[in-house]
């Protein structure tokens, strides 16, 4: 499975770990690496202008007997595989950024052709409304044909997996781009989302196994997640959010950016809303609206359409309620002549059939993303 | 000379027989009191000679011994000075002996000779009436609780100085007529009618005292998930006579004096130790969860409690009883109890409301709905969101139903209970086992099917499943109906639902 090439590859990545810079200048100097390789096991490090003390340490280091059999082994006994940058499955749109990881560690499968990928990003502090958005666009993305990309984090880049995950019979619905190590799941808590992802899609990383989720991977991360991506989707960014990195690095790799408004008041709009508004990323309400700048057709489920008169009367006079905005029980109670025991398994009924949903606060509103009411 | 008077003791809520045996002998002047005694009983040495000493009595210069039988058994708590001093006095000739051996002395000496109430009282009548003992002396503080067993004559005694004249054959002293106990409903219980709003908890709170369900009540701060707790008493039907002797036992072991008429309402704060609301200590006394039995346990900040504390719930709700084991005794206790649990969505209160932005991140969130483990969830069948509440609505006039009008319906939906479970009226919906609901909970063929599309759209978890059973069964009661219909269904289905509840990332 590893060949020469890939391990030379492995040996220089662990030297120079994620400084792209450094392990693209050491490829300059040597066209064939295991020169490189004999160089150092010859203690000729001459050569190895670009690399400061501790680079060549651990070149040196790494060169020693053994040292890489063990890497090789303990990678293979914990079911990690590697891609390399020369590896002909490297996905290739990660290949066209200009500071491409060097070598990726992965579980699960990975297409080097991804089906439309599309990154859904967003702030971990997400709102109710966020969520709902996410998980729907997640769900809706995959059942386009999509690829949803995000990172693992709590919040928006978690329910999208989550919606992307909801849609059973797809094929590698979604990857994940870790800012840690392969083995460390972060955030704690989400082993179950992790292994989820790691069965029925992908989970990847360019850092070394054990590296600790430190805040300066992050950024490195996100650029993978761009790069792995034809277009990023902001569902929620806060005034200095990672997703607003994300979609800055996305539109320098020349990639798509687009977001979900919000309205002005939500902290957590802020950076979405600071994106369209300087035409950076173009404003998205359906998922139609990103499948058609990739001339991708949109055959998935559109809102239902329920007509008013279809319903029974004590339905139609909630749902009326609800089109002038979310109510509460008590608020329903008045506008509505029944008995409160009446009122609630009505309620049921509606959420059941998918035209109304229940919200934090025993709050009721109209589920726009099911169904379409018409008079 | 020697001398023996008749007491009892207690373990757990059994009593048992303690005799008191007094010797004095010549000797070296000495006091020595054995059979197992706690520092209390010891101490009393000092109260009976103040209290004999100060009613006109004197302890001779001798050896005196005082054993209390048997002398394995641990004695505790200041019950036996009454007792002991009578003794003493019989062994110096002042009083005879038969009226000590025929009938039972509680009671704890102040050194004026007064005696004291002490805790305990009514479960060591009820076991010593089992025991075929008729006459008691108890203080006068606890004659009321004891007066209410049946066939008990019980003579309230106020001090050591009109006990002895009794004794000596002077007379004065009448035994009660048998208490007689008018269960009542809780005084310090709130009505319903002043909680504004909240139909939908309302309902939910009607439906649990019907069925005996556990409530959980969820919603900003300021609500009233407090107020609706404290109103709970005031729809449950009253205790009957044998209920409310059962509840007074427990409380009488722990120091409540007088009988306890209206359904217990506890609520501890969620500091509590495990120790404090399961029972136990050295002496293995009941908690918190053994005084709410046949009321309402109400934990405020239900996820703030300590983890030990909540997974120490699920056994005796389960069970309606719990066992304190400790070195020395094994006590059981009964615990059935209805839990109404409150908490805030969300750590800082404001998810869902509408006038308050939350700002707490998902993992906080996360982390503060899972303090509350699946299978604790899994034994409480309502779950209920409160409304956010506008200041209007707080000040308005809207009269709601009154505690009285509900308490009606819950009775009449108990009744329809006990007659189907028959014989063992005790029993309501919530108690129902797994074979018993296949034969009362059956769901006709439309039922199964929105079960089914309840689940699916609805994310429940299987366990919900028999959850939503118990509770369908308890609607339908409430609505007067032989079977489980789809409405009564698809509202238990609704108390399921929580969206602050559901597992996610």
């Amino acid at each position: 499975m590893i060949d020469e090439r890939d391990r030379l590859e492995l040996w220089l990545h662990y030297a120079t770990g994620t400084n792209y810079k450094q392990f693209a200048a050491v490829r300059e100097e040597y066209y064939y690496l295991d020169e490189a390789w004999e160089d150092v096991r010859a203690g000729q490090m001459g050569r190895f202008t670009m690399l400061d003390e501790e680079g060549k340490q651990r070149l040196m280091e790494a060169a020693r007997d053994g040292f890489m059999d063990r890497y090789i082994r303990w990678l293979d006994k914990n079911q990690i595989n590697v891609l390399t940058s020369t590896s002909y499955c490297y996905p290739s749109l990660l290949k066209e950024i200009h500071d491409p990881p060097a070598v990726l560690f992965y579980k699960g499968t990975l297409n080097e052709d991804m089906q439309l990928p599309i990154a859904v990003v967003g702030t971990r502090r997400c709102t109710d409304y966020g969520k709902e958005v996410a998980k729907t666009f997640g769900r809706e993305l995959v059942r386009a044909g999509a690829t949803v990309v995000s990172g693992l984090a709590t919040g928006i880049d978690g329910y999208a997996a989550v919606g992307a995950l909801s849609v059973e019979d797809a094929q590698d619905p979604t990857v994940a781009v870790l800012g840690c190590g392969i083995d460390v799941v972060y955030p704690q808590g989400n082993e179950k989302l992790y292994a989820a992802i790691a069965e029925r899609g992908c989970v990847m990383t360019e850092f070394l196994p054990k590296t600790r989720p430190l805040p300066q991977n992050f950024p490195l991360r996100n650029r993978i997640i761009s790069g792995l991506s034809l277009g990023v989707l902001v569902v929620e960014a806060g005034e200095r959010s990672g997703a607003s990195i994300t979609a800055h690095l996305a539109l320098e790799q020349g990639r798509e950016v687009f977001a979900i408004p919000g309205r002005v008041t939500d902290r957590m709009s802020i950076g979405t809303n600071t994106l369209i508004r300087r035409g950076e990323a173009k404003l998205v309400t359906q998922v139609s609206d990103i499948l058609e700048e990739f001339g991708a057709a949109y055959t998935s489920s559109e809102p239902r359409e329920v007509n008013l008169s279809s319903l029974s009367p004590l339905e139609q006079q909630i749902v009326k309620a609800l089109l002038s905005g979310e109510k509460n029980d008590d608020e329903l109670m008045e506008r509505c002549d029944t008995d409160i025991g009446q009122l609630i398994y009505t309620l049921t009924e509606l959420s059941i059939s998918g035209i109304i949903k229940q919200l934090p606060g025993s709050v009721y509103a109209l589920d726009t993303l099911q169904t379409r009411i018409v008079e | 000379m020697l001398s023996q008077a008749n007491s009892f003791g207690l373990s757990g809520l059994t009593g048992f027989p303690v005799k008191v045996e007094a010797d004095i002998s010549g000797g070296l002047p000495a006091y020595e009191t054995v059979g197992l005694p706690d520092a209390a009983v010891k101490e009393s040495k000092e109260r009976v000679r103040a209290a004999l000493k100060n009613s006109g009595f004197l302890l001779p210069p001798s050896r005196i011994t005082v054993s209390l039988a048997p002398a394995n058994v641990r004695k505790e708590g200041s019950v036996y000075d009454l007792p002991i001093a009578l003794a003493l006095l019989c062994a110096q000739g002042k009083i005879k002996q038969a009226p000590l051996t025929r009938a039972i002395y509680l009671g704890e000496l102040a050194l004026n000779g007064d005696v004291r109430g002490v805790n305990g009282v009514l479960p060591m009548v009820i076991s010593a009436r089992q025991a075929g003992e008729e006459v008691f002396f108890v203080p006068r503080e606890n004659a009321e609780e004891a007066a209410c067993v049946e066939g008990a004559r019980v003579f309230p005694v106020d001090n050591l100085r009109g006990l002895i004249a009794f004794l000596q054959g002077e007379g004065g002293m009448e035994p009660l007529p048998q208490t007689v106990v008018v269960p009542e409903i809780g005084e310090n219980a709130l009505d319903f009618s002043y909680i504004k709003g909240q139909a939908s908890a309302k309902r939910a709170a009607e439906i649990a005292a019907a069925g005996g369900h556990n409530l959980l009540l969820a919603g900003t701060p300021g609500s009233g998930k407090t107020m609706l707790a404290r109103a709970m008493p005031s729809i449950l039907p009253p205790m009957d006579m044998a209920e409310c002797m059962e509840v007074t036992k427990i409380h009488s072991v722990v120091g409540h004096r007088g009988l306890v008429t209206a359904r217990p309402y506890r609520s501890p704060h969620h500091g509590a130790s495990a120790v404090a609301i399961t029972g136990g200590g050295s002496n293995a006394l009941p908690g918190e969860i053994s005084l709410a039995h046949l009321g309402v346990l109400f934990l405020d900040e239900f996820p703030e409690f300590h983890r030990d504390v909540l997974e120490s719930l699920r056994q005796p709700l389960e069970d309606g009883v719990i066992t304190v084991s400790r070195s020395k005794q094994s006590c059981t206790y009964p615990a059935s109890f209805m839990l109404v649990a409150a908490m805030n969505p969300c750590p800082c209160g404001n998810r869902g409301s509408r006038t308050k932005a939350c700002t707490c991140s998902p993992a906080a969130i996360h982390r503060y709905v899972r303090k509350i483990s699946g299978p604790l969830l899994d034994r409480i069948d309502l779950f209920i969101e409160m409304n956010d509440v506008p200041f209007e609505e707080l000040t308005g006039k809207g009269e709601g139903e009154s505690s009285q009008v509900i308490r009606q319906r819950v009775t009449a939906a108990r009744q329809r209970q006990h007659e189907r479970f028959g014989s063992d009226s005790t029993r309501l919906n919530a108690q129902l086992t797994i074979g018993e609901m296949d034969e009362f909970c059956q769901l006709s063929k439309p039922c199964r099917d929105i079960m089914e599309r309840a689940f699916q759209r609805m994310e429940l978890s299987a366990r919900a499943y028999q959850r939503v059973r118990k509770v369908a069964r308890t609607i339908a009661d409430l609505a007067g109906s032989e079977s489980i219909q789809e409405q009564h269904l698809m509202e238990a289905i609704r108390y399921r639902s929580l969206p602050i509840l559901q597992e996610e990332p």
